[in-house]
């Protein structure tokens, strides 16, 4: 079952970089939120009912429900058009994808060679994850859209740090989960600062301090 | 003998009947969704009989291709249909090499379809005609790299035999299993054109792919061209079915279990015809990649099965 | 005792936000950095068992981390003076506010020192990026906020990439299975070469992001530059040290696990950029600030090599950083004397800086001489020991190549830094003389620096030695 969440993860890296609309980015990143609990609880060490509430707060709580629902509070509230607006088209997106993942898979195969110490299957999925949400972040113009990036190359760690199979500390792993929570909730409010105070969100904008 | 009979019915009356009722289930259900009663599910069939019944115009400017065009392309879906596993869980024909002849069956039926839009030499069909070749050509080779990269994966020739093993619930079949059905669920927007693709109920002659190039068909020609665009639905559900269907299940169980998913797929086409609106039409070859990218997906996948034997 | 430091600044940091006074924002900085250094001290020096936390499961306190607290702690006492002044004109919403940012930065720096864990030492590297955004943003100009957005965004990434390097180093540890320092050292002989391998770079990348190192360092001179002048010295002074820590405990295990070779490799490329980037843009900026943020990278660059050149260079890379932070907060701290004076960061718009103000134009040019690493002061021992150990390994490639790199460095820092003090002041420049707090740190820390510089201690030395131990023995 497990399994199959991780292959519906990369399935939704495709919709991700063919789609043009904000809001299908904000429910895939709660879809993948959702898959990565599964995964998570899938191959948990100890089913037990603590295990399964941190890894709840980990994955359904932050990624899936007060992340995504911030982002799109930030969008609605700075009115940004729903419109992604990328260097690329949506096609040259899905094939850079595409390659991505088969990159991926590659990386995957050649690393189940030697003494597999990472779940072959996981490793690929989140070493594309983690390059789609580079490749996100370096090719859509919109400041919200480097967000969204940002979290699915977490997600892909999410799902490396489960592909290694070794679990760290409970208080790390919150740690983890509060960093990129606290992170991606500052850049929301300097999203809303920029629109007071430049009316526009292009990349472009922020690029005046340079030598 | 007896059993034999039987479920050769089965399979005629699924082949006869289920065409008209899927398109007669994605109708009712999008009435349903914007709150009106809808038309009977049976409606497409009383549509084909009244249209069997009318005589047919055929344009003075036409050649025989034109009239031969709907059965060639009717011919091929059934010669389709009867490869891919039925109701029982086997084809009615199966041979090695099988998922090949079903492509080409599947590109002669859109070719002699094409054929009979160019022969009207209407300027709106040519139109039709150059959206729907390119629009589509790309799932032909993701089609294509789907079934090659499971038939090495497997091992086996035929439909039914690599159905079969897809079924079991080892690792590789159960984890690609997903993104296989994704795969095919794109294929039957595309085949059946439908939305996103395509929106068989526009009225806009610019705006149509599919529905432009049948616009000088009518009586017999038209009646077999909208069984046929139902059937090919069918056909394609009929292999999501066999892929999810569990390998344990037989008998009785299996034909309950193949027609739900059946109906199931008609009423997420519904539901999705519902929802979307159609993508804009120079987004369409994009989506139609999206199979291909999936194909390769589970081709990586695939990877790790053949050569390092990790799933 | 240790939890002081973790716990205190961070109730302190919830009673600003809550109290919302401006009185106590303003004056719990320098009374609670006065406190904190008297705690380091005790933690650090004090020959009593009982303080020192060595069984503890998460934090402890070693010479090494001690070194660091201590330089933290006197940055800290410096930059809260300073903060007196910069808060003056704000009302008690931003006051506070500031206040909170800083000490959970503070809290954050503290607890990374600290950490056992790479997990963990993670984790607060992830939070001084998230108060220090805060801290950036501080001026809300339009500047400021494009240079928070670079750092949180920029870091945040790097930051990430130092994750996949802590989980691949998680894998390389068949043996082990938590990822505490001294386990991984003990287990590092062990550990799959590939993969730790590819955690030390990812690792190294992610962790010198925040450290400024080249190619990744281009958040530094924009958060520098932007940032008010009592966060630029504990940004340039605290944080780059903790990320070095970090590294440097990364290449320990690499020692151990046999492949110091690869890793020297890679300080050597991101140290030699680092300089040479330095050295180029040093030539172009037109704003001092951003000038002393190359300056820090450059000195990050040598950090690295030092780094690379392991040995007698390790105890060079200690008394560098320790050099590096006292003098360029020093230099950060005078630019508030500066900008309050002029209000701009632009060279072209500051000059006369000797006549309107000679106090700071003196501990200016002192600093200045210092950091080049000219004679008196701490940073040119560390570069003379850099080079007698990179004589030793006979690179002397690389010795002309840092040779021309650190002239091209003094050259552009030089035009730059020295030209704000001489010639005409514009006319309508206030001359009248600040509070003497925003003097005093300054003096301490430079003259700490030259005073080192010319005569070290036995005790000093041997406390390094024993800081040192920490990473080689």
């Amino acid at each position: 079952m497990s399994a199959i969440a991780a292959v519906l993860i990369g399935v939704s890296l495709l919709y991700i970089s063919t789609t043009a609309r904000l809001e299908s980015y904000i429910k895939m990143l709660m879809l993948q939120g959702i898959l990565l609990f599964m995964v998570a609880a899938g191959n948990a060490h100890d089913i037990s009912f603590t295990s399964i509430i941190i890894i709840g707060v980990e994955t359904i709580l932050f990624k899936s429900i007060m992340i995504p629902l911030f982002l799109l509070k930030t969008i609605r509230k700075n009115q940004i058009k729903s419109d992604v607006e990328s260097y690329f088209s949506g096609f040259t997106s899905l094939f850079i994808v595409t390659a991505i993942l088969t990159l991926g898979f590659l990386t995957a195969y050649l690393s189940a060679s030697s003494n597999a110490v990472l779940e072959p299957l996981y490793f690929g999925i989140s070493i594309s994850a983690m390059l789609t949400g580079f490749f996100i972040i370096a090719t859509r113009k919109k400041l919200i859209t480097h967000i969204m990036g940002y979290m699915i190359l977490e997600n892909g760690i999410f799902l490396l740090s489960l592909s290694a199979a070794k679990e760290m500390p409970f208080i790390v792993n919150l740690g983890v989960s509060m960093d990129i929570f606290i992170g991606v909730f500052l850049a929301g409010i300097f999203i809303n600062r920029i629109k007071t105070n430049f009316d526009q969100h292009d990349i472009d904008d922020i690029s005046r301090l340079k030598d | 003998m007896k059993e034999i009979i039987l479920k050769y019915a089965v399979f005629g009356i699924y082949i006869i009947i289920f065409p008209f009722i899927y398109i007669g289930l994605i109708n009712k259900l999008k009435n349903i969704w914007c709150g009106r009663k809808g038309a009977p599910v049976f409606q497409p069939f009383y549509d084909f009989v009244k249209l069997i019944r009318k005589t047919e115009v055929i344009s003075s400017k036409t050649t025989y291709i034109f009239f031969f065009a709907p059965v060639a392309s009717f011919v091929a879906v059934i010669f389709a249909a009867l490869v891919v596993p039925g109701p029982y869980g086997i084809s009615i024909i199966s041979f090695d090499g099988d998922y090949i002849f079903f492509a080409y069956l599947l590109s002669l039926s859109k070719f002699v379809s094409i054929a009979g839009a160019m022969d009207t030499a209407s300027s709106f069909e040519g139109m039709g005609a150059a959206r729907e070749a390119s629009f589509t050509s790309f799932v032909e080779p993701a089609y294509m790299m789907l079934l090659t990269t499971i038939v090495y994966a497997t091992g086996f020739l035929s439909f039914q035999q690599i159905l079969f093993v897809i079924q079991g619930s080892t690792g590789w079949s159960f984890i690609t299993g997903a993104p296989i059905i994704v795969a095919l669920f794109i294929m039957l927007l595309s085949e059946g054109s439908r939305i996103p693709l395509d929106d068989p109920k526009t009225h806009l002659e610019l705006t149509m792919i599919h529905e432009v190039m049948v616009l000088d068909n009518s009586g017999m020609s038209l009646a077999l061209i909208n069984y046929t665009s139902g059937l090919k639905m069918c056909v394609i559900s009929s292999i999501i079915a066999s892929v999810l269907i569990p390998q344990e299940t037989v008998g009785y169980r299996y034909i309950l279990l193949f027609f739900a998913i059946i109906a199931g797929t008609a009423l997420i086409v519904g539901v999705i015809e519902s929802v979307f609106a159609r993508v804009k039409m120079s987004h369409v070859p994009r989506f139609v990649f999206t199979m291909v990218s999936v194909a390769i997906f589970v081709m990586a996948i695939s990877f790790l099965k053949i050569f390092r034997g990790v799933i | 005792m240790y939890e002081l430091l973790i716990y205190f600044p961070l109730l302190l940091a919830l009673m600003s936000i809550v109290l919302r006074n401006k009185g106590f924002s303003v004056y719990v900085l320098p009374v609670w950095s006065i406190v904190q250094t008297v705690i380091i001290f005790f933690l650090v020096f004090s020959k009593f068992n009982f303080l020192y936390h060595g069984t503890e499961k998460y934090f402890a306190v070693d010479n090494l981390s001690g070194l660091f607290l201590i330089i933290t702690g006197f940055l800290f006492i410096g930059s809260s003076f300073h903060s007196i002044d910069a808060l003056k004109e704000r009302n008690k919403r931003d006051s506070s506010f500031y206040t909170f940012n800083l000490l959970v930065f503070v809290f954050a720096v503290n607890a990374l020192l600290m950490s056992k864990h790479l997990g963990l030492m993670w984790v607060f590297i992830e939070a001084t990026t998230l108060s220090g955004a805060m801290l950036i943003y501080f001026e809300k100009k339009h500047s400021s906020i494009e240079a928070a957005w670079k750092y949180i965004f920029i870091c945040s990434i790097g930051v990430a990439f130092a994750f996949i390097g802590i989980i691949f180093l998680s894998a390389a540890s068949t043996h082990s299975v938590d990822l505490f320092f001294y386990e991984m050292n003990h287990n590092a002989p062990l550990m799959n070469k590939t993969w730790l391998k590819f955690g030390y770079t990812f690792a190294l990348i992610g962790f010198g992001t925040k450290m400024g190192l080249a190619p990744v360092h281009s958040w530094l001179p924009d958060a520098h530059s932007e940032a008010v002048w009592p966060v630029s010295a504990m940004l340039s002074g605290a944080l780059l040290n903790g990320a070095f820590l970090a590294i440097m405990k990364l290449t320990r295990i690499t020692e151990l696990a046999g492949i110091r070779s690869f890793s020297s490799t890679l300080l050597l490329v991101m140290g030699v950029l680092s300089v040479l980037t330095a050295a180029v843009f040093v030539q172009k900026t037109k704003n001092y600030k951003r000038l002393l943020a190359y300056s820090s990278i450059e000195n990050m660059g040598i950090l690295s090599l030092c780094l690379y050149a392991g040995g007698g260079a390790l105890f060079a890379a200690l008394i560098h950083a320790l050099g590096h932070s006292l003098t360029k907060a020093s230099l950060f701290l005078t630019t508030g004397n500066i900008y309050r004076r002029y209000h701009s960061k632009e060279i072209f718009n500051v000059s006369g800086l000797i006549s309107t103000d000679r106090m700071s134009a003196i501990i200016w040019i002192v600093s200045f001489f210092c950091i080049i690493a000219s004679p008196p002061g701490l940073l040119f021992v560390s570069e003379i020991l850099l080079f007698k150990e990179l004589v030793q390994k006979e690179s002397y490639g690389l010795i002309i190549l840092l040779f021309v790199l650190l002239a091209a460095v003094v050259y552009g820092a030089a035009f730059g830094l020295l030209k704000i003090c001489v010639g005409e002041a514009p006319l309508n420049i206030d001359k009248t003389r600040f509070p003497l707090r925003n003097y005093i740190p300054q003096i301490i820390f430079v003259s700490a620096v030259i005073i080192l510089g010319i005569y070290m201690p036995v005790s000093f030395k041997s406390f390094i030695d024993s800081a040192l131990e920490v990473i080689t023995k």
